[in-house]
């Protein structure tokens, strides 16, 4: 498992290749991060239309909201970047405002995926017995249904509105990190450390979240960058069919909402083109960051 | 092997079943008037609040919730899967209409994907670091972050608007012959299958990769075997078994992808209907096509998961050793 040995390589002169020094785990993992070219590339892209959508009225005067009928489906022009959608709205400052929502949203809803996962699968992993018997009957549950008509059926159920697609996106997307904690747990507690804390009288409190967690973050880290990519495209394409952020919010898929009309996708596709070629490009920029992070946390792994 | 073929399908049961207690709960949940569910809108509006309440009685809506679950529960196994709400039509004869359509659209993508994906997939392996690795890398990472309506919606532009090789919209109805139907499915399918290729070859060519490094296929290489009897016998069908249980795992997606695609390209199947009916609050419906196509999703993912088996001679041995 990770050796963090900085003491035991930086006195060591008599080695054949050149070792670096003061390498600890994190560091090296760092550099070989940054040496993975994909990764950069991801990460550029993820920077850059993230500190636009940010930085929004820096880049556009227009507001995302404001119907102007009179200026309806306009081509890209100096005016408009890239044009109006069908109700006279500028669609770069709505892709830039509704980018904020959209991030958000996928951002979030991993997150606290990840940190129910998180929490359930260090319980259900250390103690086991009924707790990991009714939670995974539980993961199965959810896990067998697609996610979507998941969403969809609770959708259904639920007021649309932002906050209850946050709280959808979490009850649905926590089965994964809850998995892979529980059997990281299962075979960590096995080990020798763990004993050995116990003897010394450590907190299974302590244990669970000082000692064991720490070991499972590589994986969990990777599973929060595919999961966010994964309800960014979730929330597009519940807001294309109509049923996802309401109509008022801007988002990406809300944007792409107006090309479900086949006229629109001939006559106008910058109004389509635009937001799709920007979820595309940052959920590109996820994944080969989430690729690259894969490749140093474990090799090994598909 | 027949022991844990019938191991699987049973454990199939309590799954389902708890399913179908919670979509039930979850229809009890929706709001509206729950007599809705059996009669039409117009029958509701015409009767006294003494005859709805007899009404409420003869459907037995007062009873409590297990005896109403059990009802409805035995009533989707006789058959009866209820009304929709909007129309009073049976469902499931809306299910006969629609969903062999979606049924079709699914295992053509499922299909398309597989092929190309394994074929791809394998060969950017067996050809590493050549020009068709280098393809593949780049569509696998570009096929899993296109959202499938966009991909749905380019291929609308590009193939049948601009190059007017296929038609944009709608489904067949009966009367087309084989290859008309098959016209109206290739866009469709491949949109649908998109991401699903892109992330078979993925795991095609890293799951290959692994096999190919292992100690028997250099044994294999040693022994002067023929390249196609090392990649095809003793590679391909190692590799294969994660491949089969990535798919398994992605099936789910297949059919989440059906209800997007089948609204970009206007295609009458279960998925569409499942939409509008969301729209149309017709709450019956939505439970409804939730609770079969999941229980259509388990089916698939554990006949996969019996074809795997089948597959793989570890299984075989183990039973025998078991007699």
């Amino acid at each position: 498992m990770p050796d963090n040995t900085s003491a035991g390589r930086s006195g060591a002169p008599a080695q054949a290749t050149r070792v670096k020094k003061s390498s600890s785990l994190a560091k090296r993992n760092f550099q070989k991060l940054v040496k993975n070219k994909m990764a950069i590339i991801g990460f550029i892209l993820i920077a850059v239309i993230l500190i636009m959508c940010i930085l929004a009225p820096l880049f556009t005067k227009w507001d995302p909201k404001k119907v102007t009928l009179s200026e309806k489906s306009k081509a890209p022009s100096a005016k408009h970047i890239l044009g109006t959608d069908n109700l006279g709205r500028d669609v770069f400052s709505r892709i830039l405002y509704g980018g904020r929502i959209s991030i958000l949203i996928g951002l979030t809803g991993s997150l606290g995926g990840v940190i129910i996962g998180c929490i359930l699968g260090c319980i259900a992993g250390y103690y086991g017995g009924w707790f990991d018997a009714i939670f995974l009957r539980i993961s199965e549950v959810v896990q067998a249904v697609p996610q979507i008509l998941l969403v969809l059926v609770l959708v259904t159920v639920m007021k649309r509105s932002l906050a209850n697609l946050f709280i959808i996106f979490i009850a649905t997307g926590w089965v994964g990190t809850y998995r892979l904690v529980r059997g990281r747990f299962f075979s960590l507690r096995e080990e020798s450390y763990v004993e050995s804390s116990r003897a010394f009288g450590i907190s299974d409190r302590s244990i669970m979240f000082r000692h064991i967690l720490p070991n499972t973050l590589g994986p969990i880290i990777v599973i929060f960058t595919l999961n966010t990519a994964g309800f960014i495209l979730q929330e597009a394409a519940l807001s294309y069919l109509g049923l996802g952020v309401p109509a008022d919010i801007p988002t990406w898929g809300n944007i792409l909402n107006a090309a479900r009309e086949v006229s629109t996708v001939t006559r106008s596709p910058w109004i389509w083109l635009s937001p799709g070629i920007t979820i595309s490009l940052f959920v590109l920029g996820i994944n080969f960051f989430g690729d690259g992070l894969r490749d140093v946390f474990d090799p090994n792994q598909l | 092997m027949l022991k844990y073929f019938i191991k699987r399908v049973l454990s199939l049961i309590p799954m389902l079943l708890v399913i179908s207690i919670l979509i039930f709960i979850l229809l009890d949940l929706t709001p509206g008037d729950p007599l809705t569910h059996f009669m039409s809108p117009d029958l509701i509006a015409s009767m006294s609040t003494e005859q709805l309440d007899d009404m409420r009685e003869a459907y037995g809506l007062n009873d409590p919730a297990p005896v109403r679950y059990l009802r409805w529960l035995g009533n989707i196994l006789k058959g009866d899967l209820g009304r929709s709400i909007s129309n009073g039509a049976p469902i499931s004869q809306i299910f006969a209409n629609l969903l062999p359509s979606t049924l079709k659209l699914s295992l053509a993508a499922l299909v398309i994907s597989t092929v190309l994906g394994l074929l791809f997939g394998i060969l950017a392996a067996i050809y590493q670091d050549s020009i068709i690795d280098y393809i593949c890398s780049i569509f696998g990472i570009i096929g899993i972050s296109f959202p499938e309506f966009f991909v749905g919606i380019c291929f609308i532009q590009i193939f049948a608007i601009k190059l007017g090789w296929f038609p944009a919209q709608g489904r067949v109805g009966d009367g087309l012959s084989w290859f008309q139907n098959l016209r109206y499915i290739v866009l469709p399918s491949c949109a649908l299958g998109f991401s699903l290729t892109a992330a078979l070859m993925r795991y095609a060519r890293s799951s290959m990769l692994e096999v190919l490094n292992k100690d028997y296929i250099k044994t294999a290489w040693s022994k002067g075997l023929s390249a196609r009897r090392v990649y095809m016998k003793h590679a391909f069908r190692n590799a294969l078994m994660p491949i089969v249980l990535v798919i398994c795992l992605r099936l789910p997606m297949l059919v989440g992808g059906s209800v997007v695609i089948e609204t970009v390209f206007s295609y009458s199947g279960i998925g569409q209907k499942l939409v509008d009916s969301i729209n149309a609050k017709d709450y019956t419906v939505v439970m409804m096509v939730t609770l079969v196509l999941t229980a259509i999703t388990l089916l698939a993912s554990v006949l996969l998961d019996l074809l795997t088996a089948a597959l793989d001679p570890r299984m075989r041995l183990d039973s025998k050793r078991s007699e």
